[in-house]
């Protein structure tokens, strides 16, 4: 496992963005994308504050991730992720930052994170 | 480990396990995620092996397709569409604390996948579940996925009833290159299940390594 890896730091670094544009090239949107909200987000309001928006925001209150959340809410994986687009361009929620980077032109994972995966699925207890 | 299962020696069914022990929400330590897709034709069994495997009650995430109909409604500039609702189950494996798996049982039917926006993307592979007495409901399920050029492994979902069949049958059945790895799987049992996710890990690893000498 990865916990004493050096240099890896206890809590996680999130993926700090400053504006929507931004985060549309920062961030490989999918599925399985993970959130959280942010400790310093301030309340939600504005166009901000749909009752959608508010939704989101309090299934967010631990780390999940959109498919997670859009099936807790009963709306579409692709509604929710322009919901959870907004509210990380907004500062208020905010994806961990990955420790194996994907890399550009190549969205395959890489070597080290597929070696991750079978080591975790082999100390897995099943059943 | 084998403590944890029902099975009874009378050879009854098992229990289903209650699921539940993960929480709602992830360890606040993972920072990344990963996807497999679990792939094949209509009541092969890809709910039920999401299920075995999964560390919480899988969800189920819906979208909506809109097919236009031709109609004389469109003459009169009225809306004239039908709107279908499409389901993919999908369940959880927090792997370690820093990285968590998900599985996808994804449609069998081609025009259902673009539906999910960046469902195929970066995925880690597809487990290809197959139901040898009706094996051709899984070449058009090959060819859609193998376009896409994912490592994917051949899952033989036993049905009371089936017959044996060794694995080089099934790849030439099926047309598959002779490297691609065939398990025989229950979906209902969570150590076989476990078992092929781990032999897709593995055959995704090696195609990766195989990749990086070229
Ligand atoms: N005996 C036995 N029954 C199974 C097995 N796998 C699935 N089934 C049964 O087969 C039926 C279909 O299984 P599902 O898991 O719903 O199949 P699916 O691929 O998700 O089906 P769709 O989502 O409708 O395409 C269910 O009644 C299951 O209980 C198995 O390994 N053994
Ligand atoms: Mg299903």
């Amino acid at each position: 496992m990865t916990a004493g890896e050096p240099g890896r730091p206890q809590v996680p670094g999130y993926v700090h963005t400053t504006g929507r544009t931004e985060t549309e090239t920062e961030i490989g949107w999918s599925l399985e994308t993970l959130l959280r909200v942010t400790s310093s987000a301030l309340p939600l309001n504005g166009p901000l504050s749909s009752r959608s928006h508010r939704r989101l925001f309090s299934d967010c209150a631990g780390l999940t991730s959109v498919v997670e959340a859009a099936a807790h809410m009963r709306q579409p994986v692709s509604v929710v992720r322009v919901l959870a687009e907004e509210l990380v361009a907004s500062g208020h929620l905010a994806v961990p930052t990955p420790h194996h980077p994907t890399r550009a032109h190549d969205s395959a994972p890489s070597r080290e994170l597929l070696q991750e995966v079978l080591d975790g699925l082999r100390n897995h207890e099943f059943a | 480990m084998a403590s944890e299962t029902t099975s009874s020696p009378d050879g009854r069914p098992p229990l289903p396990v209650r699921k539940g022990r993960a929480g709602r929400y992830l360890p606040d330590t993972v920072t990344q995620s990963v996807k497999i897709l679990v792939v094949g034709p209509f009541g092969v069994g890809k709910t039920t092996l999401t299920a075995s495997v999964s560390e919480i009650e899988p969800l189920r995430t819906e979208e909506r397709m809109t097919e236009a109909s031709v109609g004389v409604d469109d003459l009169r500039g009225l809306e004239s569409k039908t709107e279908t609702t499409v389901a993919m189950d999908f369940g959880r494996i927090t792997l370690n604390p820093a990285l968590v798996l998900y599985l996808f049982g994804a449609p069998g039917q081609r025009r259902f996948w673009d539906l999910w926006q960046g469902l195929v993307v970066g995925a880690v592979g597809l487990l290809v579940l197959v139901d040898t007495r009706r094996l051709e409901d899984c070449f058009d399920v090959l060819d859609q996925w193998e376009a896409h050029r994912l490592p994917f492994i051949v899952a033989v979902n036993r049905f009371p009833g089936s017959e044996d069949f060794d694995d080089d049958e099934i790849r030439e059945a099926l047309d598959i290159p002779f490297s691609t790895p065939v398990v025989q799987c229950d979906a209902t049992d969570p150590l076989q299940s476990g078992e092929a996710l781990r032999t897709l890990a593995a055959h995704a690893l090696a195609c990766r390594e195989e990749e990086a000498l070229k």
